[in-house]
Order: structure tokens, then C-alpha cells, then sequence
């Protein structure tokens, strides 16, 4: 097809204003970087920009690597990793297939049950009670069972469920498959690209989160990484951490093992990212869930 | 559709509630034992702490248990609605909450477009890349990279200057917190927000294109008349969802930026619940605005989704 | 439609209502047994103590009951040095239960999580440790009226004589354990120096930049002195002469020089007819602000101090971009080791807590040497298991456990020099992070604990440049360090408790913010009557009677 110079002036404005946006997005990652090799002190005295590392140094990441947390708390977050990803597919792919069918008699109820879960919650204290009640308080299921299902990730499941052709179920049906081997056997592979994608949701949801983890653990060594660099980064903030206050104990490189903590703790997410990118291109459909 | 294609002929009108319930059952059986662990998880991890709810009309007592503490009635809501900073707070959550609304919702919609204008594939690639690594970042992390940037001598303060403003500590100062607050949503979460809608403009039939090529439709005017009603149905459904979440403003990033100076507009429900409710240990005066929180929610939901079927005939349900 | 909708509604919700049920009944199961693999730590305890009922003798440390588990929570007084995972690898914690000769097991909050929600959640859960060390004073009458933890009355003049006698050698001491009906609750932190420590901070100055403006150090004494002082150096290019971490000021900063109690932090104060007031509506409050107005509007405070923490103000004195702060001893030990090191030339002296320009000072920042935390026993410890706890806790108040609790084992971590003084062995002074890293992995008395914190240890911990400073801070003021102060170990009735919990929490919130706003102008001073009359709207005077009745009923101990 022909170009005409409108259509050449509308991909430079678009290239301008992606790459703008680019730099700024990639611009405090970058000070990231720069700022965990630089000198404590001389980072300190220095907030504005930043283009190289202020007196070069990688003392922030020696300290940081020795913390006595570091290795079991990605031993954890791998086992939370390992055993909840599985369980929140299959959860989901049930969820989804359940809502994406029809001719239900119950299914309106059953799905106003699903999405109401969605707005509405019991809250923190009774979460807590309830997982103690459970017997699931101080072990890693406490971080793997409470958040096995996400409604909205069902929701972009039942929406792939339905883009793909009634017609191969049915078949399906008269060839005698029940709906097990339909979801498991038909539809799952016609869905991967929305699983990979749901994959890298609950799975970034795990990397990232703390909070329940620092209600629903008592032992130092269960701990999952995020909560371990926490630790380090409020090790030194008498804002953020009262004790510290009157302890009066400081490191010294109470500020560039901060941004340490972000490179350690966001390297491991970026290298899986691009076996999952591919799948982005079509991964994620959302779609009304009628009754 | 399936279900009556095996059995087509039956004249449901005349059945039984009895004899229509054993046909569903016959039929779906295999559809319900799916379902069923999704609500064994719901019955045990959302429906039996809402039992737990009810500690907003107690005064709840560790010692007593839920069942033991004593009922007081709707005294923690009364407590709530003349809390000194009631309105500030519903103020407060509601400014943050719509301003996210107007420019971080929008937002990951147009970048969406702009992502699906560029034709080089490399250069396609990498933007989405780029844009969505600040995702990857904790809360705690981001936090203190806008503190260090809104210092006095900092970042902000020096591209200011050179515009020959004035140094200020942008995070004292109340009004520059809600600019502060969406600026950093917006860079945290417009990539990783842009995904699902990337998804739904590949989705759209090409023939649709072509077509419209054919009649001399400038890139403008498939824009406008193709893409974007191809997005509504996927725009509408998240905006309900919003819409359910709209008092829902997080206090982690909240707690980690806000300052006494500036409680007056960064003061949110939830940041108020946590100091109260946890720190303060007032776990009924907690549960009781959680629940309130809750209500609002889910007017709002099921008002905007009214709203929404109505006219745009696209709804969540 | 509608109704056929609400039918299925609760068709479904029956049917709901049978998985619910169903699992519930499974999740009891599950709990039960949850509570029994969790029991048996406690529960094999108890039966085997119960053979041993009235049968534990305590013949001296260690206690051999290494059979006996107790289950400890910490709280954040003495948690493991960072360098530990846990306490199962901190030398203070497993040399403890040799010296004791009991099994520990220690529950603290997780690294990294917020010690009040760590300590409210484990009370809400109800499955609490035998030990409970908290900062929960103000409530253990009610903990022990709910029958959360134990009277120790009963126990402690037996079980725990050392604790006793030490609480004998002081009537404030008693008085502070005691609870208004008088009943022991719990195991205090206390200052063997008696409150020399309580104000371990106060202002500081560079006096090498004051020396360069022709300022020395030791003549800046009042508040027209600072005035001078912050110009000269504002005047000579400096861009903040005073900056300080926030949690340094917020407290009192110099408020005594205004004859104010306060500044930021919610605080309460009695005034000299035996009054407790708030110190934010004191005309001299806004005095105070007034005059911080002035030097925020001027420049000369630090217009960062809101996000400021230590870190920062330590990164300021060592580039030197500041020469008057506000800071305690320990940093000012890290600011002068930083200035040997680099070679700034910076030379950190204490100054006076400066006084009005008619001489007045009400206060500095201080305390009676009594901490605010308390080691309670929790009614989840089986009764006869109380004297084996008790004497547990009694250990640090001997003269053995006095010496483990501060610096260590004797031979392991420190020795007797030639004078009989305490010295630190090498594997404290040349730990690679610094000794005032190493000190609390073998003590747990550094900054609280249930103990009492030798002197001598802070001589050790601190260089002498920050003795001095600190000598400066409390023996000038000696008189007025602590005469204002709310006392520790004041305790509510549940009614109290519940209802200035409600009048706090709206107060404090509101007394903060305005305190910022009027500092840095965001608020006009004009309207700090205004300010007045909202928070008296706000139940202030009710709130005040219960802390007077609290404080009254504190004296009639």
C-alpha cells in the first residue's frame, strides 16, 4: 500500500512521542542502577540527576547479599512460586469455564457468589483469625491458599473461553467427551497464550507482595524475598522505622542498598519476561459475565 | 447452546422445578464438580471470615473471641460518621480516587493506540518492554524514589529551576501531592495497564481495516470509527470494575509517602483505618469502616454497570 | 424475573450454605488439629511440669529445666542483630537459655514488619506466648481484669526477689510496675543511671563553621544567641544551618526556651500545679512555632526536614551543608567518626538546650529512667509453669544476669580488666561493622529490654566526644529534665482506655498537621486560636480528665 507523507508525519510524531515517553519511563530505572554502584556519601550529597555512579562502589550489594535472609527468601518465594502457580491455573481455568458456559440452571447465583467476592471482603482481622483457625499461620501455604483465586483473572479467562468456537465443544459432546476433557483437552490448549499471560499476573502478585506474608509469618526464616528487602530498606529509616530511632545503629550504605534491593529484587521478574512477551499479543480478552 | 443441542425436543414450559432440576443436574454434572473447588475456596478463604464482619457491630475483644464480644449495635458506624475527619476522609479518598479515574484510567487506552500505530515490530516490542518494567518495582521502592526526587535540592526542584521556579520541597506542600501521587501511578502502571487492551485491538477483525481503506479512510478516521468502538465493550468493563473499587485507594502507598504537613489531603480511608484499626488496636472501629467501604463499593458498581448496560449495551453483568 | 432471581439467589446460597458447612466442619478439623500440633509444645510442657508440680526448686542458674520450653515474644526491645536470621543464631538469645538453662523460644515481629501490628495481631489471635514484652503499660490493668495476663502479686516477692529488691530501692520504680489497684503486671526496662540516659539528645553544632562566623560554641545560650547564630551562618553562604532528622525534633526540640512542652508529636505534660495538659495548646506553644516560622521562612531550617531521617541529617554533617542540628548521642558519635575518616573539618560539639532570653526553660528533653515497655506473663502459661518464668525474667535484675544482659558472657564476649572494669573482647570492638553494631548481638539492654541498662555500657557504646555532649544536655538542666513529664506506668480502666483511644486518635491526627502547617507557614499563626478552639471541640477536656484521674490515682499509689 501507498504512503502518503500524512501517514510519514503521523509514525514520527508517534516515534517522537514514544521515545520520550521511553526515556522517562526508563530514566529512574536507570538511577536505579547508577545510584546502587555509587558511593554512600557521595549519593547523599548529590539527589539530583544522575549519569554514571557517583565513586563507583559495590559495597551496597556485598552487604546486601550477606544478609543472612537473602537465600531463604528466595528459596520461598520459589516454593510459593512453584506450588501456587499451578493451583491459581487450575482454579481459574474452572472459574472461567463455569462462566463462560451456558445453560446453567444455577449459574447466575453461582456467578453473583464468584463476583461479589470480588467487592466485597472481611477485612484484615478476620482474614487473619481465619487463616489462624485453618492451622495455616507461620507456614508458606498461608501466603499460597488465602489468594488462590483472583475473580479478575477469571474474567479474562472466561473471555478467551468464549472467543474460542462453540462448535469444537460441541463436537466434542456428541463425539461422548465430558466437560473435563473439553476444558483440559480442547479449550486449555487454544487458551495458552492467556494462561502464560495469567501466569505472569498471579505471578508478579506473588513476587511483589509482603503484606500478608509480614501478618501470616512468624518464623524469620519462612520469610519470602520482598519482605527481606523491606527489612533491609527499613533497617535505617528512622521514618519508616521507630526502633531504629533510638537505636541509633546505621549503615553505611544505608542509601544505595536501597537501590541494591531494587535491582536484586527485580533482575530474577525482567529475565523471565521475555519468555512470556510473545504471548502478550493476544493474551488478555475481558468480557462481560452474564448469568 | 449445547446442552439443547442434546436434547432438543423437550417442551421446557410444562416441566417440574423437580424434573428441570434433575435435568440441569444430569446435564451440567460435570460443569457443577468443576465449579466446586472454586466454591470450596470461596466458602473457606472469602465467605467464612465474612462471619468475621459482624465484629463491626461488637466491640471486639481478643480474649472474648468473636461470638463473646459484646454487641454494640451501630455505635461503630455513628462513631464513624462523626469522626472529626469523616468528610475529610471520603473527601480525600474520593479526590484520589477520581483523579486516578480521569487521567490514569484513560491513559493506558491511548498508549494502547499509540503502541498499536507503530509498524516497526522491534521498535513495537521494545516500547511495551520499557513501559512495563516500572511495574515490576515494589511499592516501598518506588516510594522512596519519588521522595528522593520531590526533595528540596532534588530532581524535580532542579528542572523546575532551570525553568526559573523556585526550590521547594514538592511532597510538604499540599497542593503538589495529588500531581505527585498520579504522575508516579501513571509511570508505575500505564504499560502493565495497556496489556489487556493491546489483547482486545489485536482481536479486531482486519477485513474491518481494509474495508475502510478501500473507501479512502485516513489512519485518523479508522481510529475513530473502527478501533475505538471495537474497545468500548473492554473500556466499559474495566471502568465498572474501577467503578466497585472506587474508595479502594491503598494505603501502603499512601503511608509511604504522606507527611503530617499534608494529612489534610493525603488522609484516606484506608490509611486512616490502618492507623486506627491496627496501629491503635480499634479492631471493630476498623472493621466497621471496611464495611461502610464495602456498601459504597458496591453502589457504585451496580449503579455504573446500570448505567453502562443501558447505554452502552456492554456491561459486567 | 426479579423473583426468580432472588429464589435461585438462595437456592444457591443454601447450597453454598452446605459446602460452608461442610467445610467449616472441615476447617475445625483442621484447626483442632492444628491446635494440637501446635499444643504440643505447651501441652507436653505442662504434663511434664505437672510431675514436677511444686517440684520445681529453684536452686540457683542455670535452672536445669532444659526439658521446659518457654515460649517468649520480644516484641522489639531486643530482637536479633541483623546480621542473624533469627534468634536461634544470635549469641544473646541461645547463650540466654544456657545461662538460664530453660529452652526459649522466641517469637519477635518478623524482620521488616511494624511492631505495634505485629504485637495487635498476635492479641487478636488469641494464641498468645507465655512472655509478652510490649509497650502496654498504660493497659495492663485491663489485660489483667480481661485475664490476658497473670497478677504477678502473688509470685514476685518468692519467684522473683532479685526483681523485687531492685524494685524496692526506688518508690517510683514500685509504683511504675504496679498497676492503680496495686498489682504487679510486669518486668519494667530501668536506667542504672536513673535517667542520664533518658535525654539522649539535644543540639548540637559544628563549632569549627561557628568559629568561622566568629561564634563560639559554649556562648550560645540563649534563643536570641541562635538567632544570631543561624544569620552569621545563613549570612556566610551556608544554605541550611539547621536541619535534623524529623524524628529528632518532633518530640521537643528547644521548646524549654519558650516555655513550651512540645512540638509536633501528640504530648502530654504536667504543669506545675500537678495539671496534665496538652502541650499544643499552651500559649507558649506558639511562641515556639512563631519563632521556627521565622527560620523556616528565613532559610534556615532545613526545608526537607519533614522526610529527613538520620541517614540524611548524616550525609548533611558530613558534606557540611548544615553546622547547628538536633541529634542524639549515638549519631553523634557515627558524625565525628565520619569527620576523622574524611577529614571535613567539621569538630560536633553539644550546645546548651538554649534558654529564653528572661532565663526561662521548662523542659528538655528527659526521662526518669524508666522504660515504657513491661514483660508481662500471659494466662496461656499454665499456673505452675509461673515460678519457672518468673525466675526466667528475674535472672537480668541479679547481679550475674545484670552483667549477661548487658554486655554478653563473661570470657565470651567480655572480661574483667585490670581495674575490674567491664572490657570488650576483640570479637566486639573489631567486628567489621563497627562495635555499636556488635554490642546488642551479645547484650539486649541497648535501647530497652526487660533489665536494666548499665551505665558503663553506654560509655563503651559512645565516644566520649557524645558522653560529653550528653553530660552537657542533662546535668545543665538537671532540675527541669524531667519535672514535666507524664510518668511511665500511668494505667486506664477498659472505659478510659476505649474512650481516649477515640479522643487521641482524632486529636493527635489534628494537632500534628497543624503543628507542620504553622512551622512552615502553610497556616497563618494568626489563627492558632482558632486551632485552639477545634481541638478543645474535640473532646479535649475530656480526654485530659481521664489522663488527670489516670495520673492522680498514679500518685495515690
Amino acid at each position: 500500500m501507498k504512503r502518503t507523507r500524512y501517514d510519514y508525519i503521523m509514525d514520527t510524531v508517534i516515534a517522537v512521542v514514544m521515545l520520550a515517553l521511553c526515556f522517562i519511563t526508563l530514566y529512574p530505572m536507570y538511577y536505579v542502577i547508577v545510584a546502587s554502584f555509587s558511593n554512600n556519601q557521595a549519593l547523599l550529597a548529590t539527589p539530583g540527576v544522575l549519569w554514571y555512579p557517583k565513586g563507583f562502589n559495590v559495597g551496597a550489594y556485598t552487604m546486601a547479599f550477606k544478609h543472612p535472609l537473602l537465600m531463604s527468601g528466595y528459596r520461598n518465594i520459589l516454593f510459593v512460586l512453584v506450588v501456587s502457580l499451578p493451583i491459581n491455573i487450575l482454579l481459574t481455568l474452572c472459574c472461567g469455564y463455569f462462566m463462560a458456559s451456558k445453560n446453567i440452571m444455577f449459574k447466575g447465583p453461582i456467578v453473583a457468589l464468584i463476583m461479589f467476592t470480588m467487592f466485597f471482603n472481611a477485612g484484615m482481622i478476620p482474614n487473619y483469625l481465619n487463616v489462624r483457625s485453618l492451622g495455616l499461620y507461620d507456614s508458606l501455604w498461608a501466603l499460597i491458599l488465602p489468594g488462590a483465586l483472583s475473580v479478575y483473572n477469571s474474567v479474562i479467562c472466561k473471555t478467551a473461553i468464549e472467543a474460542v468456537p462453540d462448535s469444537l465443544s460441541e463436537s466434542a459432546y456428541i463425539d461422548g467427551a465430558n466437560d473435563l476433557i473439553i476444558l483440559f483437552r480442547i479449550i486449555f490448549p487454544l487458551i495458552v497464550p492467556t494462561t502464560m499471560v495469567l501466569l505472569l499476573y498471579y505471578g508478579i502478585g506473588h513476587w511483589n507482595g509482603w503484606f500478608n506474608a509480614s501478618i501470616y509469618l512468624q518464623d524469620n526464616y519462612k520469610l519470602p524475598i520482598q519482605n527481606v528487602l523491606r527489612a533491609v530498606l527499613i533497617a535505617n529509616s528512622n521514618i519508616l522505622n521507630a526502633a531504629a530511632a533510638e537505636n541509633d545503629k546505621m549503615d553505611q550504605f544505608a542509601e544505595t542498598i536501597k537501590y541494591a534491593a531494587i535491582v536484586i529484587s527485580t533482575v530474577p521478574v525482567l529475565c523471565i519476561y521475555p519468555f512470556i512477551q510473545k504471548y502478550f499479543v493476544k493474551g488478555v480478552m475481558i468480557g462481560a459475565v452474564k448469568g | 447452546m449445547t446442552g439443547q443441542a442434546v436434547k432438543p425436543s423437550a417442551p421446557i414450559n410444562k416441566q417440574s422445578f423437580g424434573y428441570r432440576l434433575k435435568k440441569d443436574f444430569y446435564r451440567n454434572k460435570f460443569k457443577y464438580l468443576i465449579i466446586l473447588p472454586v466454591l470450596i475456596y470461596l466458602a473457606i478463604f472469602c465467605y467464612k471470615p465474612m462471619y468475621g464482619l459482624v465484629i463491626a457491630f461488637k466491640e471486639y475483644r481478643p480474649n472474648l473471641g468473636i461470638a463473646g464480644s459484646p454487641w454494640v449495635g451501630f455505635k461503630q458506624f455513628t462513631n464513624f460518621f462523626k469522626d472529626p475527619y469523616f468528610f475529610r476522609l471520603i473527601r480525600n479518598t474520593f479526590s484520589i480516587s477520581l483523579l486516578s479515574l480521569v487521567f490514569c484510567f484513560p491513559a493506558p487506552i491511548i498508549l494502547a493506540l499509540f503502541i498499536n500505530e507503530i509498524r516497526n515490530n522491534v521498535f513495537k516490542r521494545t516500547v511495551q518492554t520499557i513501559t512495563y518494567m516500572p511495574y515490576f518495582i515494589s511499592m516501598v521502592v518506588a516510594c522512596s524514589l519519588v521522595k528522593t526526587y520531590t526533595q528540596q535540592n532534588g530532581l524535580v526542584s532542579q528542572i523546575v529551576m532551570a525553568f526559573g521556579g523556585d526550590a521547594v520541597n514538592w511532597l510538604n506542600k499540599s497542593q503538589y501531592f495529588y500531581p505527585i501521587y498520579i504522575l508516579s501511578e501513571l509511570w508505575q502502571t500505564v504499560g502493565w495497564n495497556s496489556i489487556i487492551y493491546l489483547a482486545a485491538l489485536t482481536g479486531i477483525d482486519q477485513e474491518q481495516y481494509e474495508a475502510a481503506r478501500i473507501d479512502g479512510a485516513s489512519r485518523m478516521q479508522q481510529l475513530w470509527s473502527i478501533t475505538l468502538p471495537n474497545l468500548v465493550p473492554t473500556i466499559m468493563i474495566l471502568l465498572i470494575l474501577r467503578m466497585g473499587g472506587i474508595l479502594n485507594v491503598g494505603f501502603e502507598k499512601i503511608i509511604l509517602l504522606y507527611n503530617e504537613g499534608i494529612y489534610d489531603v493525603a488522609d484516606v480511608i484506608s490509611s486512616y483505618v490502618y492507623r486506627r484499626g491496627i496501629i491503635n488496636a480499634s479492631y471493630s472501629y476498623g472493621a466497621a469502616i471496611g464495611l461502610f467501604n464495602s456498601a459504597v463499593n458496591i453502589v457504585f458498581l451496580l449503579v455504573s454497570n446500570w448505567i453502562s448496560t443501558r447505554y452502552t449495551e456492554s456491561g459486567l453483568f | 424475573m426479579m423473583g426468580k432471581r432472588i429464589l435461585a439467589s438462595l437456592l444457591s446460597m443454601a447450597m453454598v450454605g452446605a459446602v460452608l458447612a461442610g467445610c467449616s466442619g472441615g476447617g475445625e478439623t483442621a484447626s483442632s488439629q492444628a491446635g494440637s500440633s501446635a499444643a504440643p509444645a505447651s501441652s507436653a510442657a505442662g504434663s511434664e511440669a505437672t510431675p514436677a508440680e511444686g517440684g520445681f526448686e529453684f536452686t540457683g542458674y542455670p535452672m536445669n529445666a532444659q526439658d521446659q520450653t518457654i515460649t517468649w515474644y520480644g516484641g522489639p526491645s531486643y530482637n536479633p542483630n541483623a546480621a542473624y536470621a533469627s534468634a536461634e543464631d544470635s549469641p544473646f538469645h541461645t547463650l540466654l537459655q544456657e545461662q538460664l538453662g530453660v529452652n526459649i523460644e522466641w517469637q519477635f515481629p518478623t524482620a521488616g514488619t511494624d511492631a505495634t501490628q505485629a504485637f495487635n495481631l498476635m492479641m487478636a489471635g488469641g494464641t498468645l506466648p507465655d512472655v509478652i514484652n510490649h509497650t502496654l503499660m498504660k493497659d495492663a490493668e485491663r489485660y489483667i481484669t480481661e485475664g490476658t495476663i497473670y497478677d504477678l502479686t502473688p509470685y514476685i516477692q518468692e519467684h522473683a526477689p532479685a526483681y523485687y529488691a531492685w524494685l524496692q530501692t526506688d518508690t517510683a520504680y514500685d509504683k511504675a510496675m504496679k498497676t492503680d489497684s496495686g498489682k504487679y503486671y510486669g518486668f519494667g526496662f530501668f536506667r542504672e543511671d536513673g535517667g542520664w540516659n533518658d535525654t539522649y539528645l539535644g543540639p548540637v553544632a559544628d563549632a569549627a563553621a561557628l568559629e568561622a562566623v566568629g561564634i563560639k560554641a559554649d556562648e550560645v545560650k540563649t534563643i536570641s544567641d541562635w538567632d544570631n547564630m543561624l544569620k552569621a551562618l545563613k549570612d556566610s553562604g551556608m544554605s541550611t544551618p539547621l536541619s535534623f532528622a524529623k524524628s529528632r525534633i518532633e518530640t521537643t526540640g528547644i521548646s524549654g526556651a519558650f516555655g513550651a512542652y512540645g512540638l509536633i508529636k501528640y504530648q502530654l505534660f504536667i504543669d506545675g500545679n500537678q495539671k496534665v495538659q496538652l502541650a499544643h495548646v499552651q500559649p507558649e506553644y506558639k511562641n515556639y512555632l512563631q519563632k521556627l516560622n521565622e527560620w523556616y521562612q528565613a532559610g534556615y531550617i532545613d526545608q526537607d526536614f519533614l522526610s529527613l531521617d538520620d541517614t540524611a541529617a548524616r550525609s548533611n554533617a558530613q558534606n557540611r551543608t548544615m553546622a547547628v542540628s538536633i541529634t542524639s548521642m549515638g549519631q553523634i558519635s557515627n558524625w565525628e567518626r565520619d569527620a576523622e575518616q574524611n577529614s571535613t573539618g567539621a569538630k560536633w560539639v553539644a550546645l546548651s538546650y538554649p534558654k529564653g532570653d528572661d532565663g526561662t526553660l521548662s523542659m528538655v528533653f528527659g526521662g526518669y529512667g524508666i522504660g515504657e515497655v513491661a514483660g508481662t506473663i500471659s494466662t496461656n502459661c499454665p499456673e505452675e509453669k509461673i515460678p519457672l518464668v518468673m525466675r526466667a525474667l528475674d535472672y537480668a535484675y541479679t547481679d550475674e544476669g545484670f552483667l549477661y544482659w548487658n554486655f554478653g558472657k563473661e570470657g565470651n564476649s567480655w572480661e574483667y580488666d585490670a581495674n575490674g572494669e567491664v572490657q570488650y573482647l576483640p570479637i566486639v570492638t573489631e567486628d567489621p561493622n563497627g562495635i555499636n553494631d556488635a554490642i546488642d548481638k551479645f547484650g539486649g539492654s541497648t535501647w530497652s529490654g526487660n533489665c536494666i541498662q548499665a551505665t558503663k555500657l553506654l560509655y563503651l557504646k559512645n565516644t566520649e566526644t557524645a558522653i560529653a555532649c550528653n553530660d552537657k544536655w542533662f546535668y545543665e538542666n538537671e532540675p527541669v529534665t524531667a519535672a514535666w513529664k507524664m510518668p511511665n506506668g500511668l494505667t486506664y480502666t477498659e472505659e478510659e482506655s476505649n474512650r481516649h483511644t477515640e479522643l487521641q486518635g482524632a486529636i493527635q491526627t489534628y494537632i500534628e498537621e497543624q503543628s507542620v502547617k504553622f512551622m512552615t507557614g502553610e497556616e497563618s499563626l494568626d489563627n492558632f486560636d482558632n486551632f485552639v478552639a477545634t481541638v478543645e471541640g474535640m473532646g479535649l477536656e475530656e480526654m485530659l480528665a481521664i489522663d488527670q484521674a489516670a495520673y492522680d490515682r498514679y500518685l495515690a499509689r
